[in-house]
């Protein structure tokens, strides 16, 4: 079911959605996590994960093509409309945690780098107060806050790492390949996480105007996030050891220390700051996908679902500390299962039923 | 119409609330930006804090504050009790170590400075041959502020000079660098001034030994890139050669010769003549094939020279064990730290000199 056309976005705008959905607070932690155990081999697993972006997206794509709506369409047609309905609700609960780790790790780094006294409730409500603005003014707002946020921010971080690069150490990334295949996976099931996000296409599709023409830059803006990580783990790899990257918890953003500018000398806090708006757009986004989700299971008003929504992420912001590692691990596999498992089998499941149709008309 | 002033309520209260947060005005806290440690008795440390004093329509003055503790935040809270504002770390410039302090190690305090977000990567790091804290107690700067002043002396020395390029994060890199060891600049007090003496090499956090000026030329050029720099050979026959370096590049080529490393540095200059000397004391045209080959083996005795001092001290400052594991993948940690002492290093240097000034 296509939405209004006064609603909806023109094809070339899915480049910038996708390549928001993907970045969030894990590009400046990522370095970190995959390095791990693959070492400074990691890299390679970044890509390999784009590569699986990108048939992932491909999957989807073919997925929401037969039934020309979101997902919920896609479960209703198969499960019929109570089992179908429950199992879009896990997916909305993902969408909803998402962005709720989004906003944890983002708070965190807040705390930690700028204001450490400030409690999470103020900093959750602040950031939720300007994303229930976006989101309010609807999905045409959010990929319009997505464009301005890759034209702004996303441009000059990329110039920025000019500055580690003048005196990287690029034989850190020798020998290549000298890690053993189960490291490698490791790496790629972590890079995974980082790269995730692409799935609230399940949800914004029927707001693409002409989606086959989008099809092509949804593809684009895979490969273009895929870059963007594989690039900055590899200036996180060559400016620090190994050992010094693996106790360093946001490489990211110790890397932009050694950024001065005659007129600041500290760089970092401007950094956090404008990473702002590409969080916040990426948190609307998500908070979007689940209230309209939840909007069409329950047949209530999206403004409602929204509220409702953000008032419970701020209850759940409060929570810290091993909460937060919990949330993770348990998106992680969500993500893993789900995405990667589950909406492929729905495809063939749905390739088959439509089949069976044909037989019998 | 109800909704929308309802908004700009609550973002008013939001805003008025920013009045809330920390904030540091920049004439009521009391910016540390050098900060000095040494020994003191019974295990404790002495640390010494230098921070400007700004006041209207008078110069600047610093302040220099010593106490005595066991970790580097708790001589900051002890120092909190006698300054006016509250002691700040976001400007530290320079943190010098005392000698003695840094044979015992560095990394409780290093840890530090990594771990604070506040304090950035391009903090300027030396050990002082002697006490940091008469280093920063000296009365030529009571009025200049010192702690900029080593920052300064330190950094135009590494951008243009001989000095090569240290700070917070290439010690770090250097540290946690498996196969390699740090280097810090070592500066000492003399007569009234301070000097910079040597570079002092470390083994993991410890300071173990240090060289001369006279080894800085070639030092540098076999740890950076694109060095800039001054050095005078005197050759054989008396000859005196002053060159200065344009652009240098060093590569470290590793071979394996029945199962241990063999290294070969190829040494690339290019520089320009800047004096020259010949010993008749009469003018003459410079000879360039011939002298180049003369300084390129002066280069390569001294380069060897000084990485046999390394392996007698067991000391790596160069990387050629990190340069040793790119290159080969069953590199043994422990088996490197036995062989590094006896392992075989050869020097090619490849000097051209490129100008020879407005006359020849």
């Amino acid at each position: 079911m296509q939405a209004n056309i006064r609603h909806q976005v023109s094809p070339y705008l899915v480049f910038f959605i996708i390549y928001n959905s993907q970045v969030g607070v894990g590009i400046l932690s990522f370095q970190r996590t995959i390095a791990a155990k693959a070492g400074y081999d990691a890299w390679i697993g970044v890509l390999a994960a784009g590569c699986l972006v990108q048939a992932f997206i491909w999957v989807m794509y073919k997925l929401l093509g037969k039934t020309n709506g979101d997902i919920i369409d896609v479960h209703t047609t198969i499960f019929g409309n109570g089992l179908g309905k429950f199992l879009s609700l896990i997916f909305i609960i993902y969408y909803w945690l998402a962005s709720v780790s989004v906003l944890i790790g983002f708070i965190e780094i807040i705390q930690v780098w700028m204001f450490p006294t400030m409690p999470s409730w103020i900093l959750s409500t602040i950031i939720l107060l300007s994303v229930y603005y976006c989101v309010s003014g609807g999905f045409r707002v959010i990929v319009g806050m997505s464009f301005l946020s890759f034209i702004f921010p996303q441009i000059l971080l990329i110039v920025l790492f000019i500055f580690p690069l003048k005196i990287a150490h690029f034989s850190n990334l020798l020998p290549i390949m000298n890690h053993s295949f189960m490291d490698m996976v490791d790496s790629l099931k972590n890079s995974m996480y980082t790269l995730a996000g692409t799935e609230a296409l399940l949800m914004y599709y029927p707001f693409i105007r002409n989606p086959e023409a989008s099809k092509k830059f949804a593809h684009l803006g895979g490969i273009f996030t895929t870059l963007l990580y594989t690039m900055s783990a590899i200036v996180s790899f060559t400016f620090f050891s190994e050992n010094q990257l693996k106790a360093t918890v946001w490489p990211e953003l110790s890397l932009t220390k050694t950024v001065t500018l005659s007129f600041l000398e500290r760089f970092e806090y401007l950094y956090i700051s404008m990473y702002l708006i590409i969080v916040s757009v990426l948190i609307s986004l998500f908070l979007w996908c689940s209230s309209r989700g939840l909007k069409i299971i329950f047949n209530k008003k999206q403004k409602h679902t929204l509220l409702l929504l953000c008032l419970l992420s701020v209850i759940l912001c409060h929570f810290n500390g091993s909460f937060k590692d919990m949330l993770n691990k348990l998106i992680i596999q969500m993500n893993l299962w789900v995405f990667y498992g589950y909406i492929p089998l729905l495809l063939l499941v749905l390739t088959f039923l439509k089949r069976g149709k044909q037989h019998d008309e | 119409m109800m909704n929308r002033s309802a908004f700009c309520l609550v973002l008013i209260l939001l805003l008025s609330g920013c009045t809330l947060l920390p904030t540091n005005i920049v004439n009521e806290i009391d910016m540390s930006q050098g900060e000095g440690y040494d020994v003191s008795e019974k295990s404790n440390i002495k640390g010494t804090i230098v921070f400007p004093i700004f006041k209207k329509d008078k110069t600047s003055t610093t302040e220099v504050r010593t106490a005595i503790g066991k970790s580097s935040k708790e001589i900051r809270s002890i120092l909190n009790n006698e300054t006016r504002y509250p002691l700040v770390s976001g400007q530290v410039r320079v943190a010098l170590y005392g000698k003695k302090m840094a044979k015992k190690g560095i990394n409780d305090f290093v840890d530090t400075l990594h771990r604070d977000p506040a304090i950035g990567s391009l903090v300027q790091m030396a050990i002082v041959d002697g006490d940091a804290n008469q280093l920063y107690k000296m009365k030529k700067y009571k009025n200049e502020n010192v702690s900029i002043h080593i920052q300064e002396l330190l950094e135009h020395n590494m951008k243009m000079g001989l000095l090569p390029q240290t700070n917070l994060q290439s010690f770090l890199f250097q540290y946690f660098q498996i196969g390699q060891d740090p280097y810090l600049p070592l500066i000492k007090k003399e007569a009234d001034n301070i000097r910079i003496t040597g570079i002092a090499i470390f083994k993991d956090d410890r300071y173990v030994t240090s060289f001369p000026m006279k080894d800085f030329f070639i030092f540098k050029a076999l740890v950076d890139i694109n060095n800039i720099g001054l050095r005078q050979f005197i050759l054989a026959n008396r000859d005196k050669v002053v060159l200065e370096t344009l652009d240098s590049n060093a590569k470290y080529k590793v071979k394996i010769v029945d199962g241990r490393p063999e290294f070969t540095i190829n040494l690339k200059l290019k520089t320009k003549l800047q004096e020259f000397a010949p010993s008749e004391k009469q003018r003459q045209a410079f000879d360039k094939k011939k002298y180049q080959k003369q300084v390129e083996k002066e280069i390569e005795k001294s380069a060897l020279s000084i990485i046999s001092q390394f392996q007698k001290h067991k000391v790596d400052p160069l990387g050629l064990g990190a340069k040793y594991k790119e290159h080969f993948r069953g590199f043994n940690e422990k088996q490197w730290n036995e062989d590094y002492p006896n392992v075989k290093v050869h020097v090619n240097a490849d000097l051209e000199i490129v100008q020879t000034g407005s006359i020849d």
